[in-house]
Order: C-alpha cells, then structure tokens, then sequence
C-alpha cells in the first residue's frame, strides 16, 4: 500500500524521546521536563506557536498571555503522552462523562450504522478505545502520520471489530467508503479539518463565521445515516482517564432541502456544543494550524452553490 | 447512446446538485474528475452509487470508476458494456 509521506508537527524522534521519559521517570520529575520540553517546542515551532495564540485570542477575547499559550503546549504534549501509553502499555480509561451524556450517546449501543464525528481535541483520537466497548463495528478515517501506536494498538485489540481507511489514499477512499458504509459498518472521521475537503460550508464558530467540511453529512445523506459527534476530553487531573461527550444525534429525512438545511442547522449546534466545552477546557484544542478560515461566497464556490439555491 | 449520455448528464446534474448547470452544457468529452466539472471523491462516491443503481451495474473498484468516470462518454460506454455483459 502506498501512503503518502506522512506530516508530523514535529521530528518523528522526538515522540521516542518523550516516550522514554515517560516510561522511566517519576511523574513530578516527568511532568517537570515535559513543561521543559513543551516550551522548547514552543520556542522552536514558529507555526504551531503562532497558530496556537490565534486559538487562544479567539476563544478567550483577548491576547493570551504567556503562560496560557505555554499550557497549550504542554497539553497537547500530555495528550501525546496518552496516545503514546495508549499505544503501548496503559490500559487507558475512555468513558462516558456522566449518565446524561450516556444517554445522549445511547445510540451506539444499537444495531444502526451510524457516522461518527470528531474532532481534534482533547483525546478524541482515543474515542475507538470507547467504541469498540459496545461491540460496534467501526471503520475509522484517518491521517496516516508516522505515530500511530495507538492506532495499531487499537487495531491490534479489536480484531475485525476496528479499521482504518487512511485518508492519505485518496485514489481508493472512494471504494474504502462505500465497501464499508454497504458492509453497514459505523464511519467515524475527524470533521474539523479543511485540508482534505472539498465542500465546506460556513458556521459560527470562536468569533467568525468559519469554513467547515460537511462531507459527514453528505455521506448521511448519501446512505440515510445518523450523525453523532463525540469527543473525549481529560477527568480532571488525571493523565490516562477521559470523559466522553455525546452530541445531539442528527438523522436525515432522506429529502434533499430538508436535510440540506437541518444538516446545517444541526453541526452549527454542534460547534456551538463544541466551542462551549472548549470553553471549559480551554488548551484541549490541538489543532496547531491557521483556524479555520473565514468563510465566504468564494471560500467553496461549489458549496455556495449547493447551499444558496437547494433544489 | 445519445438517449443514455442525455440521461447521464441530467442525472449528474441532479445527484451532485450542480444548480446553475443545464444539461447542454456538459460535453460529452468533458473531464468529469480533477479538472472539467472537477468532481471530488465524495462526488464520485455519490456518482458511482447512483450510477448503478440507476443502471443496475456494479463499478468494481477505484481503477474501474477512474476509467469510467473519465467523460460522459466513458461513463456511457461502460454503462453498455456492462448492461451488454449481463443481457
């Protein structure tokens, strides 16, 4: 299989250096080197830095200071951390934040083929942890990046029960897709990112009305799926145990104009839910990118198209 | 084969929601993926879906939709010989 090379925000050996401190060092000592290594990593990635502060500046309404922009780091080196004894020897907690949010989520427990949205935050690349408890059968779309243990560790666990469809393989996602959307597999994708869309619509989100991708709804659409959003966000102090949030699910009606409008109306709400939960874990957002951009008539022409005049 | 490629392109037009598109203007040589109408992976998903269940035909796999969905023309050429395979 030929994957494209693989983006990583930063050098492949320093995830083994950080593993190896976190396998053999005391955690005060660890947590210490790692707030070290954090603001290294802070000083040297110009990008991810910069990135980082227009997050921050949007979400909280004014510059961010110093330490805010260095705990930002350092969160998202712990959510490596996690991944990484995820990947290799911690038997990671991902559960349901409360009995509520349990509710809310029941549909997972169910028989139905369903479409899982996610996004970058918090431990949400963990949600198959929590998944493959209830027995469903998931096909995860992902990034193939060159630190994927937990991945593998996932896949390892689960046997047929979990797979990939790396989206780097675009010549066959198509096929990926369908084969398991017909197979009456759940799909579950990160619907946060614009750079491998090519339909996105406008949504207020952190200040602006922003670009997103829509291709979970269009695959609702397509196979008369229900959408749910989850993510997976930190209890607490605690490094290896995560709480899970369920979204309102989202069912289309199989009619075109309807669903075009509600499927918009519903992932407006569902980044309104996301944004408030930012808000309470405010450096759980990884996305170490430009914020999604400002969208526009000439953002995605061909979404204009598609969302201005529904036939 | 001029019915089909007709049919064709009002089913494009309606599958992928192409509003400002009538069916005179796609060419029937025009590029449906990459360049032309430009479709994405999402649009082929929904074309390659739509396709066989209109024309009760099954698109095997990426390489068998890259050389279908090429034009109108290689879509309608697939679609009879594959109808041509069955009857």
């Amino acid at each position: 299989m030929v994957v494209d090379t693989p983006r990583n925000p930063g050098p492949s050996w320093g995830y083994r250096v950080i593993d190896w401190l976190d396998a053999h060092l005391l955690p005060p000592l660890r947590d210490a080197l790692v707030f070290i290594g954090s603001s290294v990593a802070y000083l040297g990635m110009h990008k991810q830095r910069q990135a980082s502060r227009e997050y921050l500046q949007a979400l909280l309404g004014s510059p961010p200071p110093l330490a805010d922009r260095l705990r930002h780091f350092d969160a998202i080196t712990h959510s490596l951390l996690a991944k990484l004894r995820a990947g290799q020897r911690v038997d990671t907690k991902v559960e349901w934040a409360d009995e509520a949010n349990k509710q809310t989520g029941a549909i997972v427990y169910s028989d139905e083929p369903i479409l899982l949205g996610t996004f970058h935050v918090g431990a949400s690349d963990l949600l198959g942890f929590h998944v493959r408890t209830t027995g469903r059968r998931v096909s995860m779309i992902r990034e193939r990046v060159a630190n994927s243990s937990d991945i593998e560790r996932l896949l390892a666990q689960s046997g047929d029960m979990v797979e990939v469809i790396w989206v780097n393989q675009e010549a066959d996602i198509v096929f990926a897709l369908r084969d398991a959307l017909e197979a009456g597999k759940t799909l579950a994708m990160q619907c946060d990112r614009v750079a491998h869309a090519s339909k996105t619509e406008g949504f207020e989100f952190l200040g602006a009305t922003r670009a997103f991708p829509v291709t979970i709804y269009r695959l609702a659409a397509l196979y008369h799926r229900p959408v749910q959003f989850f993510v997976a966000l930190p209890r607490g102090k605690a490094r290896d145990d995560f709480a899970v949030y369920a979204s309102p699910l989202y069912r289309p009606t199989g009619n075109r104009n309807t669903d075009q409008l509600s499927s918009h109306k519903h992932f407006q709400a569902v980044l309104t839910w996301l944004e408030n939960l930012l808000r309470a874990h405010p450096f759980q957002w990884f996305n170490f990118l430009p914020l999604n951009p400002v969208w526009t008539a000439d953002t995605n022409a061909t979404c204009q198209r598609a969302v201005k005049k529904p036939r | 084969m001029t019915k089909l490629k007709h049919r064709l392109k009002d089913l494009i037009i309606e599958a992928l929601n192409l509003e400002d598109v009538a069916p005179e203007d796609l060419a029937d040589d025009e590029a449906l993926m990459d360049s032309g109408l430009g479709l994405d992976s999402i649009d082929a998903l929904e074309l390659v879906v739509r396709v066989e269940k209109e024309f009760s035909i099954k698109i095997k796999n990426s390489e068998e939709a890259r050389e279908a969905l090429g034009s109108i023309n290689t879509l309608a050429t697939f679609i009879q010989s594959r109808q041509g395979e069955v009857a």
